[in-house]
Protein backbone atom coordinates (compact mmCIF):
# COMPACT_ATOMS: atom_id res chain seq x y z
CA UNK A 1 0.00 0.00 0.00
CA UNK A 2 1.30 3.22 -0.90
CA UNK A 3 2.59 5.54 1.84
CA UNK A 4 0.35 8.35 3.34
CA UNK A 5 0.90 12.14 2.12
CA UNK A 6 -0.58 14.46 4.82
CA UNK A 7 -0.07 18.25 4.58
CA UNK A 8 -1.03 20.06 7.81
CA UNK A 9 -2.20 24.25 7.10
CA UNK A 10 -1.93 26.37 10.05
CA UNK A 11 -3.53 29.54 8.52
CA UNK A 12 -6.79 31.15 9.32
CA UNK A 13 -9.21 28.89 8.75
CA UNK A 14 -11.82 30.11 11.68
CA UNK A 15 -12.01 34.32 11.75
CA UNK A 16 -14.18 34.01 8.27
CA UNK A 17 -13.43 30.64 6.80
CA UNK A 18 -14.46 26.89 6.50
CA UNK A 19 -12.66 25.94 10.33
CA UNK A 20 -10.87 23.59 10.75
CA UNK A 21 -10.60 19.89 10.19
CA UNK A 22 -9.33 17.43 8.07
CA UNK A 23 -10.35 17.19 3.89
CA UNK A 24 -9.56 13.83 2.29
CA UNK A 25 -8.41 13.97 -1.22
CA UNK A 26 -11.11 12.32 -4.53
CA UNK A 27 -9.82 9.19 -6.01
CA UNK A 28 -9.82 5.98 -5.13
CA UNK A 29 -5.87 5.71 -5.42
CA UNK A 30 -5.26 8.86 -2.97
CA UNK A 31 -7.11 7.21 -0.02
CA UNK A 32 -4.14 7.68 2.22
CA UNK A 33 -3.96 11.96 1.13
CA UNK A 34 -5.19 13.78 3.25
CA UNK A 35 -5.12 17.68 4.23
CA UNK A 36 -5.23 18.92 8.09
CA UNK A 37 -6.41 22.74 8.33
CA UNK A 38 -5.63 23.67 11.77
CA UNK A 39 -5.80 27.43 13.60
CA UNK A 40 -2.75 27.67 15.98
CA UNK A 41 -1.04 31.08 17.20
CA UNK A 42 2.10 30.56 17.48
CA UNK A 43 3.38 29.52 21.35
CA UNK A 44 4.79 26.93 23.13
CA UNK A 45 1.23 25.10 23.35
CA UNK A 46 0.98 25.19 19.95
CA UNK A 47 4.36 23.75 19.20
CA UNK A 48 3.73 20.80 21.15
CA UNK A 49 0.45 20.21 19.73
CA UNK A 50 1.87 20.21 15.92
CA UNK A 51 4.65 17.69 17.03
CA UNK A 52 2.20 15.21 18.28
CA UNK A 53 0.00 16.40 14.81
CA UNK A 54 3.38 15.26 12.73
CA UNK A 55 3.62 12.17 14.93
CA UNK A 56 0.31 11.12 14.47
CA UNK A 57 0.77 11.12 10.62
CA UNK A 58 4.40 10.32 9.70
CA UNK A 59 3.34 6.74 11.63
CA UNK A 60 4.52 3.80 9.30
CA UNK A 61 6.74 5.68 6.87
CA UNK A 62 3.56 8.76 6.09
CA UNK A 63 4.95 11.99 4.58
CA UNK A 64 3.78 15.27 6.23
CA UNK A 65 4.18 18.02 4.84
CA UNK A 66 3.74 21.72 7.70
CA UNK A 67 2.98 24.77 6.67
CA UNK A 68 2.90 27.54 8.74
CA UNK A 69 1.41 31.14 8.58
CA UNK A 70 3.53 33.71 9.22
CA UNK A 71 1.02 36.31 10.63
CA UNK A 72 0.30 33.53 13.02
CA UNK A 73 3.50 34.23 14.61
CA UNK A 74 5.84 31.41 13.29
CA UNK A 75 8.92 32.27 11.80
CA UNK A 76 12.34 30.04 11.71
CA UNK A 77 13.12 29.41 15.29
CA UNK A 78 9.30 27.40 15.11
CA UNK A 79 10.63 25.13 12.51
CA UNK A 80 14.13 23.38 13.80
CA UNK A 81 12.13 21.62 16.90
CA UNK A 82 9.70 20.77 14.32
CA UNK A 83 11.96 19.12 11.83
CA UNK A 84 14.53 17.38 14.51
CA UNK A 85 11.62 15.71 16.08
CA UNK A 86 13.26 12.76 17.87
CA UNK A 87 10.60 9.95 15.92
CA UNK A 88 12.22 6.53 14.88
CA UNK A 89 13.03 4.80 11.54
CA UNK A 90 9.42 3.70 11.17
CA UNK A 91 8.14 7.49 10.46
CA UNK A 92 8.49 9.41 7.25
CA UNK A 93 9.59 12.38 6.18
CA UNK A 94 8.69 15.82 7.16
CA UNK A 95 8.62 18.99 6.06
CA UNK A 96 7.72 22.41 7.27
CA UNK A 97 7.38 25.51 5.55
CA UNK A 98 7.08 29.45 6.34
CA UNK A 99 3.96 30.65 4.01
CA UNK A 100 2.08 33.79 3.84
CA UNK A 101 1.30 37.20 2.79
CA UNK A 102 -0.38 35.62 -0.51
CA UNK A 103 2.76 35.12 -2.48
CA UNK A 104 3.94 31.56 -1.95
CA UNK A 105 2.51 28.94 -4.42
CA UNK A 106 0.57 27.40 -1.62
CA UNK A 107 -2.26 30.29 -2.88
CA UNK A 108 -4.65 29.76 -5.81
CA UNK A 109 -4.06 33.25 -6.63
CA UNK A 110 -0.02 32.56 -7.05
CA UNK A 111 -0.75 29.62 -8.78
CA UNK A 112 -4.12 27.87 -10.26
CA UNK A 113 -3.66 24.48 -9.01
CA UNK A 114 -3.09 25.70 -5.52
CA UNK A 115 -4.82 25.05 -2.28
CA UNK A 116 -5.15 28.21 -0.46
CA UNK A 117 -8.21 30.29 -1.61
CA UNK A 118 -8.99 33.82 0.33
CA UNK A 119 -10.01 34.14 4.21
CA UNK A 120 -9.65 30.41 4.64
CA UNK A 121 -11.09 28.96 1.99
CA UNK A 122 -10.05 26.37 -0.41
CA UNK A 123 -11.09 28.87 -3.50
CA UNK A 124 -10.63 32.62 -4.93
CA UNK A 125 -11.30 34.96 -7.55
CA UNK A 126 -8.13 35.70 -9.81
CA UNK A 127 -7.60 38.28 -12.62
CA UNK A 128 -6.12 36.83 -16.13
CA UNK A 129 -6.14 39.73 -18.16
CA UNK A 130 -8.31 41.64 -16.87
CA UNK A 131 -11.14 38.81 -16.90
CA UNK A 132 -11.88 37.51 -13.35
CA UNK A 133 -11.25 34.05 -12.75
CA UNK A 134 -13.04 31.78 -10.35
CA UNK A 135 -10.74 29.00 -8.70
CA UNK A 136 -11.55 26.49 -6.67
CA UNK A 137 -9.54 23.68 -4.99
CA UNK A 138 -12.78 21.32 -3.56
CA UNK A 139 -14.05 18.50 -5.50
CA UNK A 140 -16.92 18.07 -3.33
CA UNK A 141 -17.56 20.37 -0.44
CA UNK A 142 -20.50 18.13 1.54
CA UNK A 143 -17.81 14.94 1.38
CA UNK A 144 -14.95 17.39 2.53
CA UNK A 145 -12.99 16.34 -0.64
CA UNK A 146 -10.04 18.08 -2.38
CA UNK A 147 -9.21 18.06 -6.36
CA UNK A 148 -6.61 15.45 -6.69
CA UNK A 149 -4.27 17.42 -9.49
CA UNK A 150 -4.20 20.59 -6.46
CA UNK A 151 -3.15 18.46 -3.83
CA UNK A 152 -0.97 16.81 -6.48
CA UNK A 153 0.67 20.01 -7.28
CA UNK A 154 0.96 21.18 -4.24
CA UNK A 155 3.26 18.17 -3.16
CA UNK A 156 5.07 18.00 -6.12
CA UNK A 157 6.35 21.94 -6.03
CA UNK A 158 7.20 21.84 -2.30
CA UNK A 159 8.40 18.61 -2.31
CA UNK A 160 11.29 19.94 -5.09
CA UNK A 161 10.99 23.71 -3.58
CA UNK A 162 14.30 24.43 -2.00
CA UNK A 163 16.27 22.30 -5.79
CA UNK A 164 14.09 24.18 -7.61
CA UNK A 165 14.43 27.81 -5.93
CA UNK A 166 18.50 27.04 -5.58
CA UNK A 167 18.46 26.45 -9.34
CA UNK A 168 16.64 29.70 -10.15
CA UNK A 169 18.87 31.71 -7.99
CA UNK A 170 22.18 29.92 -9.65
CA UNK A 171 20.17 30.69 -12.82
CA UNK A 172 19.68 34.55 -12.41
CA UNK A 173 22.52 35.20 -10.96
CA UNK A 174 24.76 34.17 -13.91
CA UNK A 175 22.17 35.78 -16.21
CA UNK A 176 23.09 39.03 -14.33
CA UNK A 177 26.99 38.50 -14.04
CA UNK A 178 27.48 37.07 -17.14
CA UNK A 179 26.72 40.79 -18.51
CA UNK A 180 29.95 41.55 -17.83
CA UNK A 181 31.46 39.33 -20.36
CA UNK A 182 34.18 38.93 -21.79
CA UNK A 183 34.81 39.30 -17.39
CA UNK A 184 34.50 36.40 -15.62
CA UNK A 185 36.45 37.22 -12.69
CA UNK A 186 35.33 39.73 -10.59
CA UNK A 187 38.02 42.17 -8.61
CA UNK A 188 37.02 41.95 -4.44
CA UNK A 189 33.94 43.81 -3.84
CA UNK A 190 32.91 44.04 -7.97
CA UNK A 191 30.29 41.76 -7.53
CA UNK A 192 28.72 43.25 -4.23
CA UNK A 193 28.77 46.92 -6.47
CA UNK A 194 26.83 44.92 -9.24
CA UNK A 195 24.71 43.63 -6.79
CA UNK A 196 23.83 47.16 -4.91
CA UNK A 197 22.21 48.53 -8.32
CA UNK A 198 18.76 49.14 -8.04
CA UNK A 199 18.06 46.43 -10.74
CA UNK A 200 19.42 43.49 -8.87
CA UNK A 201 17.83 44.73 -5.51
CA UNK A 202 15.78 41.29 -5.54
CA UNK A 203 18.64 39.08 -6.36
CA UNK A 204 20.11 40.75 -3.87
CA UNK A 205 17.92 39.99 -1.33
CA UNK A 206 17.21 36.53 -2.58
CA UNK A 207 21.20 35.90 -1.63
CA UNK A 208 21.13 37.20 1.71
CA UNK A 209 18.28 35.05 2.20
CA UNK A 210 19.95 32.37 1.38
CA UNK A 211 23.01 32.78 3.53
CA UNK A 212 20.40 33.29 6.31
CA UNK A 213 21.08 37.47 6.64
CA UNK A 214 17.38 38.47 6.87
CA UNK A 215 15.97 39.01 10.39
CA UNK A 216 12.49 38.06 11.23
CA UNK A 217 10.38 41.35 11.38
CA UNK A 218 13.43 43.19 9.68
CA UNK A 219 13.18 45.98 6.97
CA UNK A 220 14.61 43.30 4.69
CA UNK A 221 12.48 40.89 5.77
CA UNK A 222 9.59 43.25 4.50
CA UNK A 223 11.38 44.29 1.49
CA UNK A 224 11.73 40.41 0.04
CA UNK A 225 7.51 39.66 0.99
CA UNK A 226 6.60 42.48 -0.80
CA UNK A 227 8.60 41.15 -3.94
CA UNK A 228 7.50 37.66 -3.66
CA UNK A 229 3.75 39.05 -3.12
CA UNK A 230 4.23 41.52 -6.64
CA UNK A 231 6.16 38.49 -8.05
CA UNK A 232 3.65 35.54 -7.09
CA UNK A 233 7.05 33.67 -6.24
CA UNK A 234 8.75 32.38 -3.38
CA UNK A 235 12.02 33.76 -3.13
CA UNK A 236 12.99 33.08 0.49
CA UNK A 237 15.44 30.63 1.80
CA UNK A 238 14.06 29.99 5.04
CA UNK A 239 16.26 27.85 7.24
CA UNK A 240 17.27 26.63 3.87
CA UNK A 241 20.53 24.68 5.36
CA UNK A 242 18.05 22.46 8.27
CA UNK A 243 15.55 21.85 5.28
CA UNK A 244 18.24 20.20 3.09
CA UNK A 245 20.11 18.01 6.25
CA UNK A 246 16.69 16.95 7.42
CA UNK A 247 15.23 16.16 3.49
CA UNK A 248 18.56 15.29 1.78
CA UNK A 249 21.11 14.48 4.21
CA UNK A 250 24.45 16.30 5.87
CA UNK A 251 26.29 16.45 2.35
CA UNK A 252 23.50 18.65 1.11
CA UNK A 253 23.89 20.59 4.29
CA UNK A 254 27.53 20.77 4.06
CA UNK A 255 27.66 21.71 0.31
CA UNK A 256 25.06 24.87 1.15
CA UNK A 257 27.43 25.79 3.66
CA UNK A 258 30.46 26.14 1.57
CA UNK A 259 28.51 27.88 -1.03
CA UNK A 260 26.70 30.41 1.16
CA UNK A 261 30.15 30.77 2.91
CA UNK A 262 31.44 31.61 -0.55
CA UNK A 263 28.64 34.30 -1.38
CA UNK A 264 29.12 36.09 2.03
CA UNK A 265 32.89 36.04 1.33
CA UNK A 266 33.02 37.31 -1.95
CA UNK A 267 29.97 38.53 -3.39
CA UNK A 268 28.36 39.91 -0.54
CA UNK A 269 31.45 41.55 0.71
CA UNK A 270 35.22 42.64 -0.05
CA UNK A 271 36.81 39.16 0.71
CA UNK A 272 37.92 37.62 -2.30
CA UNK A 273 37.87 37.69 -6.61
CA UNK A 274 34.72 35.97 -8.02
CA UNK A 275 35.28 33.53 -11.05
CA UNK A 276 32.17 32.57 -12.59
CA UNK A 277 32.84 29.23 -13.53
CA UNK A 278 33.73 28.95 -9.64
CA UNK A 279 30.71 29.97 -8.61
CA UNK A 280 28.65 27.86 -10.83
CA UNK A 281 30.55 25.36 -9.64
CA UNK A 282 29.87 25.54 -6.38
CA UNK A 283 25.84 25.98 -7.37
CA UNK A 284 25.83 22.64 -9.39
CA UNK A 285 27.84 20.83 -6.59
CA UNK A 286 25.22 22.03 -4.10
CA UNK A 287 22.15 20.92 -6.46
CA UNK A 288 23.69 17.30 -7.07
CA UNK A 289 23.27 16.33 -3.60
CA UNK A 290 19.37 17.41 -3.71
CA UNK A 291 17.64 14.39 -5.14
CA UNK A 292 14.90 14.46 -7.40
CA UNK A 293 13.66 16.71 -10.62
CA UNK A 294 14.00 20.40 -10.25
CA UNK A 295 10.61 20.55 -11.99
CA UNK A 296 7.85 18.73 -13.06
CA UNK A 297 6.45 18.51 -16.75
CA UNK B 1 27.73 35.92 -42.83
CA UNK B 2 25.70 33.20 -41.05
CA UNK B 3 21.92 34.32 -39.97
CA UNK B 4 21.23 32.96 -36.96
CA UNK B 5 17.75 33.50 -35.44
CA UNK B 6 17.61 34.29 -31.78
CA UNK B 7 15.24 33.44 -28.92
CA UNK B 8 16.35 35.15 -25.69
CA UNK B 9 13.38 33.56 -24.06
CA UNK B 10 12.15 35.78 -21.36
CA UNK B 11 15.90 36.00 -20.19
CA UNK B 12 18.34 38.67 -21.27
CA UNK B 13 21.56 37.43 -22.81
CA UNK B 14 24.82 39.07 -22.37
CA UNK B 15 25.93 41.75 -24.77
CA UNK B 16 28.97 39.54 -25.21
CA UNK B 17 27.03 36.32 -26.68
CA UNK B 18 26.33 38.88 -29.64
CA UNK B 19 30.01 40.22 -29.93
CA UNK B 20 31.40 36.62 -29.67
CA UNK B 21 28.87 35.85 -32.43
CA UNK B 22 29.61 38.51 -34.75
CA UNK B 23 33.86 37.58 -34.73
CA UNK B 24 32.95 34.00 -35.50
CA UNK B 25 30.87 35.26 -38.55
CA UNK B 26 27.69 34.58 -37.28
CA UNK B 27 24.50 37.69 -37.72
CA UNK B 28 23.10 36.80 -34.59
CA UNK B 29 19.39 38.52 -34.55
CA UNK B 30 16.53 38.40 -32.12
CA UNK B 31 13.33 37.82 -33.44
CA UNK B 32 9.83 38.28 -32.06
CA UNK B 33 7.37 34.90 -31.98
CA UNK B 34 4.36 36.80 -31.44
CA UNK B 35 4.02 37.15 -34.95
CA UNK B 36 4.42 34.86 -38.15
CA UNK B 37 7.75 37.02 -39.20
CA UNK B 38 10.68 35.24 -38.36
CA UNK B 39 9.19 31.89 -40.23
CA UNK B 40 9.90 33.58 -43.80
CA UNK B 41 13.66 34.87 -41.99
CA UNK B 42 14.35 31.31 -41.68
CA UNK B 43 14.28 30.30 -45.03
CA UNK B 44 17.56 32.04 -45.73
CA UNK B 45 19.33 31.30 -42.12
CA UNK B 46 21.73 28.96 -40.43
CA UNK B 47 19.68 28.21 -37.65
CA UNK B 48 18.23 29.02 -34.44
CA UNK B 49 19.63 30.10 -31.53
CA UNK B 50 17.47 28.99 -27.97
CA UNK B 51 18.91 30.80 -24.60
CA UNK B 52 18.01 28.16 -21.88
CA UNK B 53 16.13 26.88 -20.18
CA UNK B 54 13.45 29.64 -21.42
CA UNK B 55 11.62 32.07 -18.57
CA UNK B 56 8.07 31.83 -18.58
CA UNK B 57 5.08 31.33 -16.04
CA UNK B 58 7.39 31.85 -13.31
CA UNK B 59 9.45 28.73 -13.68
CA UNK B 60 12.21 27.89 -16.17
CA UNK B 61 10.71 26.03 -19.19
CA UNK B 62 12.39 23.76 -21.79
CA UNK B 63 11.41 24.46 -25.31
CA UNK B 64 13.69 22.29 -27.34
CA UNK B 65 11.90 19.24 -28.04
CA UNK B 66 8.65 21.27 -29.86
CA UNK B 67 11.22 23.66 -31.78
CA UNK B 68 13.27 20.28 -33.09
CA UNK B 69 10.02 18.95 -34.05
CA UNK B 70 9.05 22.31 -36.06
CA UNK B 71 11.98 22.89 -37.71
CA UNK B 72 12.54 18.64 -38.73
CA UNK B 73 9.00 19.45 -40.67
CA UNK B 74 9.62 22.84 -41.42
CA UNK B 75 13.73 23.68 -42.40
CA UNK B 76 15.32 20.23 -41.17
CA UNK B 77 19.23 21.28 -42.88
CA UNK B 78 18.91 24.51 -39.98
CA UNK B 79 20.86 24.13 -36.97
CA UNK B 80 19.06 24.48 -33.76
CA UNK B 81 21.81 25.69 -31.23
CA UNK B 82 21.45 26.19 -27.66
CA UNK B 83 22.93 28.51 -25.45
CA UNK B 84 23.09 28.27 -21.17
CA UNK B 85 24.94 28.63 -18.35
CA UNK B 86 24.17 24.19 -17.93
CA UNK B 87 28.11 22.82 -18.07
CA UNK B 88 27.09 19.17 -18.15
CA UNK B 89 24.74 19.87 -21.20
CA UNK B 90 26.75 17.09 -23.36
CA UNK B 91 25.59 17.94 -26.68
CA UNK B 92 27.41 18.83 -30.27
CA UNK B 93 24.85 22.28 -30.65
CA UNK B 94 25.54 23.43 -27.51
CA UNK B 95 26.99 26.47 -26.38
CA UNK B 96 28.32 27.25 -22.65
CA UNK B 97 27.91 30.88 -22.39
CA UNK B 98 30.21 31.30 -19.40
CA UNK B 99 33.44 28.96 -21.94
CA UNK B 100 32.85 31.66 -25.21
CA UNK B 101 36.46 32.23 -25.67
CA UNK B 102 36.53 27.70 -25.54
CA UNK B 103 34.96 28.19 -28.75
CA UNK B 104 36.12 28.76 -32.38
CA UNK B 105 34.70 29.87 -35.66
CA UNK B 106 34.81 26.35 -37.04
CA UNK B 107 32.52 25.18 -34.28
CA UNK B 108 29.23 26.35 -36.62
CA UNK B 109 30.57 23.81 -39.12
CA UNK B 110 30.21 21.17 -37.24
CA UNK B 111 27.06 21.74 -35.52
CA UNK B 112 24.38 19.29 -36.76
CA UNK B 113 21.41 19.73 -38.62
CA UNK B 114 17.95 19.31 -37.04
CA UNK B 115 18.01 16.02 -39.53
CA UNK B 116 21.22 14.47 -38.32
CA UNK B 117 20.85 15.98 -34.84
CA UNK B 118 22.53 13.66 -31.92
CA UNK B 119 19.69 12.78 -29.47
CA UNK B 120 19.22 15.68 -26.38
CA UNK B 121 20.51 15.23 -23.12
CA UNK B 122 17.89 15.55 -20.42
CA UNK B 123 17.47 19.21 -19.82
CA UNK B 124 16.37 21.11 -16.84
CA UNK B 125 13.26 23.18 -17.14
CA UNK B 126 9.59 21.76 -17.60
CA UNK B 127 9.60 20.07 -20.76
CA UNK B 128 7.07 22.02 -22.99
CA UNK B 129 6.25 18.97 -25.66
CA UNK B 130 5.13 17.06 -22.36
CA UNK B 131 2.81 20.02 -21.09
CA UNK B 132 1.66 20.29 -24.77
CA UNK B 133 0.72 16.77 -25.06
CA UNK B 134 -1.11 17.04 -21.63
CA UNK B 135 -2.97 20.52 -23.38
CA UNK B 136 -4.37 18.05 -25.76
CA UNK B 137 -4.70 14.46 -24.51
CA UNK B 138 -4.46 14.98 -20.54
CA UNK B 139 -6.76 12.92 -18.72
CA UNK B 140 -9.80 14.99 -17.79
CA UNK B 141 -8.28 17.93 -15.44
CA UNK B 142 -5.82 19.11 -17.96
CA UNK B 143 -7.55 18.53 -21.21
CA UNK B 144 -8.10 21.73 -23.11
CA UNK B 145 -9.43 20.46 -25.92
CA UNK B 146 -12.30 18.24 -24.37
CA UNK B 147 -13.61 21.48 -22.59
CA UNK B 148 -13.97 23.50 -25.52
CA UNK B 149 -15.42 20.57 -27.36
CA UNK B 150 -18.30 20.06 -25.13
CA UNK B 151 -18.78 23.95 -25.35
CA UNK B 152 -18.77 24.01 -29.35
CA UNK B 153 -20.93 20.87 -29.37
CA UNK B 154 -24.04 22.75 -27.71
CA UNK B 155 -23.47 26.25 -29.59
CA UNK B 156 -23.72 24.11 -32.92
CA UNK B 157 -26.62 22.25 -31.82
CA UNK B 158 -28.18 25.64 -30.84
CA UNK B 159 -27.24 27.30 -33.92
CA UNK B 160 -28.78 24.50 -36.05
CA UNK B 161 -31.82 24.43 -33.89
CA UNK B 162 -32.20 28.79 -34.70
CA UNK B 163 -30.95 28.78 -38.15
CA UNK B 164 -32.62 25.56 -39.99
CA UNK B 165 -35.68 24.64 -37.69
CA UNK B 166 -36.83 28.16 -37.02
CA UNK B 167 -37.69 27.26 -33.02
CA UNK B 168 -37.62 30.59 -31.07
CA UNK B 169 -34.37 31.23 -29.23
CA UNK B 170 -36.33 31.43 -25.56
CA UNK B 171 -37.08 27.78 -26.34
CA UNK B 172 -33.85 26.74 -27.46
CA UNK B 173 -32.27 28.84 -24.52
CA UNK B 174 -34.24 27.08 -21.95
CA UNK B 175 -34.10 23.45 -23.23
CA UNK B 176 -30.63 23.59 -24.59
CA UNK B 177 -28.14 26.44 -23.65
CA UNK B 178 -29.43 27.12 -20.07
CA UNK B 179 -29.04 23.32 -18.78
CA UNK B 180 -25.20 23.01 -20.71
CA UNK B 181 -24.60 25.90 -18.12
CA UNK B 182 -22.12 28.02 -20.90
CA UNK B 183 -20.97 29.92 -18.09
CA UNK B 184 -19.51 27.32 -16.05
CA UNK B 185 -18.00 25.52 -18.86
CA UNK B 186 -16.38 28.61 -19.97
CA UNK B 187 -14.95 29.64 -16.76
CA UNK B 188 -13.71 26.27 -16.85
CA UNK B 189 -11.93 26.54 -19.98
CA UNK B 190 -10.63 29.88 -18.99
CA UNK B 191 -9.29 27.93 -15.60
CA UNK B 192 -7.30 25.56 -17.94
CA UNK B 193 -6.16 28.22 -20.45
CA UNK B 194 -4.38 30.19 -17.57
CA UNK B 195 -2.25 27.04 -16.96
CA UNK B 196 -1.21 26.68 -20.89
CA UNK B 197 -0.98 30.15 -22.60
CA UNK B 198 1.92 32.08 -20.66
CA UNK B 199 4.20 29.08 -20.84
CA UNK B 200 4.46 28.53 -24.72
CA UNK B 201 5.16 32.29 -25.36
CA UNK B 202 8.51 31.54 -26.84
CA UNK B 203 7.68 28.26 -28.53
CA UNK B 204 7.06 28.16 -32.52
CA UNK B 205 3.13 28.17 -31.73
CA UNK B 206 3.18 31.26 -29.80
CA UNK B 207 1.64 32.65 -32.62
CA UNK B 208 -1.19 30.36 -32.73
CA UNK B 209 -1.57 30.25 -28.78
CA UNK B 210 -1.58 34.22 -29.50
CA UNK B 211 -4.40 34.32 -32.23
CA UNK B 212 -6.69 31.45 -30.21
CA UNK B 213 -6.11 33.99 -27.10
CA UNK B 214 -7.57 36.73 -29.31
CA UNK B 215 -10.50 34.63 -31.08
CA UNK B 216 -11.39 33.39 -27.29
CA UNK B 217 -11.86 36.92 -25.94
CA UNK B 218 -14.35 37.44 -28.38
CA UNK B 219 -16.85 35.37 -27.29
CA UNK B 220 -16.12 35.95 -23.37
CA UNK B 221 -18.96 38.43 -22.80
CA UNK B 222 -21.52 35.94 -24.29
CA UNK B 223 -20.17 32.42 -22.84
CA UNK B 224 -19.98 34.65 -19.44
CA UNK B 225 -23.43 35.48 -19.60
CA UNK B 226 -24.46 31.96 -20.19
CA UNK B 227 -25.45 31.85 -23.90
CA UNK B 228 -28.65 34.69 -23.14
CA UNK B 229 -28.15 37.15 -25.88
CA UNK B 230 -29.69 35.15 -29.54
CA UNK B 231 -28.10 38.04 -31.70
CA UNK B 232 -24.47 36.23 -32.43
CA UNK B 233 -25.90 32.59 -32.27
CA UNK B 234 -28.29 34.00 -34.93
CA UNK B 235 -25.20 35.45 -37.07
CA UNK B 236 -23.00 32.52 -36.58
CA UNK B 237 -20.51 34.47 -34.93
CA UNK B 238 -20.10 32.57 -32.06
CA UNK B 239 -19.75 29.24 -34.22
CA UNK B 240 -17.15 30.93 -36.36
CA UNK B 241 -14.74 31.75 -33.63
CA UNK B 242 -14.96 28.55 -32.33
CA UNK B 243 -14.80 26.94 -35.41
CA UNK B 244 -11.60 28.92 -36.06
CA UNK B 245 -10.42 28.14 -32.79
CA UNK B 246 -10.93 24.24 -33.44
CA UNK B 247 -8.26 24.72 -36.93
CA UNK B 248 -5.47 26.57 -35.00
CA UNK B 249 -5.70 23.90 -32.50
CA UNK B 250 -6.10 21.45 -34.76
CA UNK B 251 -2.82 22.31 -36.45
CA UNK B 252 -0.93 22.65 -33.64
CA UNK B 253 -2.19 18.96 -32.79
CA UNK B 254 -1.44 17.51 -36.17
CA UNK B 255 2.35 19.31 -35.91
CA UNK B 256 3.38 19.07 -32.62
CA UNK B 257 1.52 16.05 -30.54
CA UNK B 258 3.32 13.10 -32.59
CA UNK B 259 0.68 10.21 -31.19
CA UNK B 260 -2.70 11.82 -31.81
CA UNK B 261 -4.49 11.47 -28.44
CA UNK B 262 -6.55 13.96 -27.97
CA UNK B 263 -10.64 14.19 -27.14
CA UNK B 264 -12.27 13.76 -30.60
CA UNK B 265 -12.75 17.13 -32.12
CA UNK B 266 -16.68 17.47 -33.42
Amino acid sequence: MRKSRTIVIVWSWNRSGIGEGEWKVSGSSHEQDLVVCLDLLASPAAIGELKAVLEEHSRDGGEVMLFLHRHHGYFQEHLKPLIHLPLDDSHGLIRCFLFGEGADEIYLTSNARGLLGTSGTFSAKVLFEGQQVGLSAVANAERRELKVAHFDHVWRMYRQALRRRIYELKEDLLSCLSQALPTSVFEPGEVYRILNKAENRTLLLRLLSFVGRIRKHSDLAREIRTFERNNNRTLTFDDCGIQLETAHGQLAAEQHAVLAAYILRNLLARGGEVSLLELREKFEELLLQISGLTYHS
Amino acid sequence: MKIVLFVEGGRQAPAMLFEQCAEWGVDLRRISLANTDWQDQLQDAFGIMLMLPVWGGNAYLSSVALWQQYLQAEAPKARLVMASFQSDFQHSNHLDILRLSDYHATWWDDCQTVDHMEELPPLIGVDLSEKLKRFFAGHGQDSIVAVLSRIRLVVQMASRELQKMDTPYEEIFQDLVAPAELGLKWREWRNRWINYYPLFEYTPIAANLKQIAKLTDGVEPWMAAGGVDEAPLCDGSILQILNEVRVQLQQIENQYVVQKLSHTYR
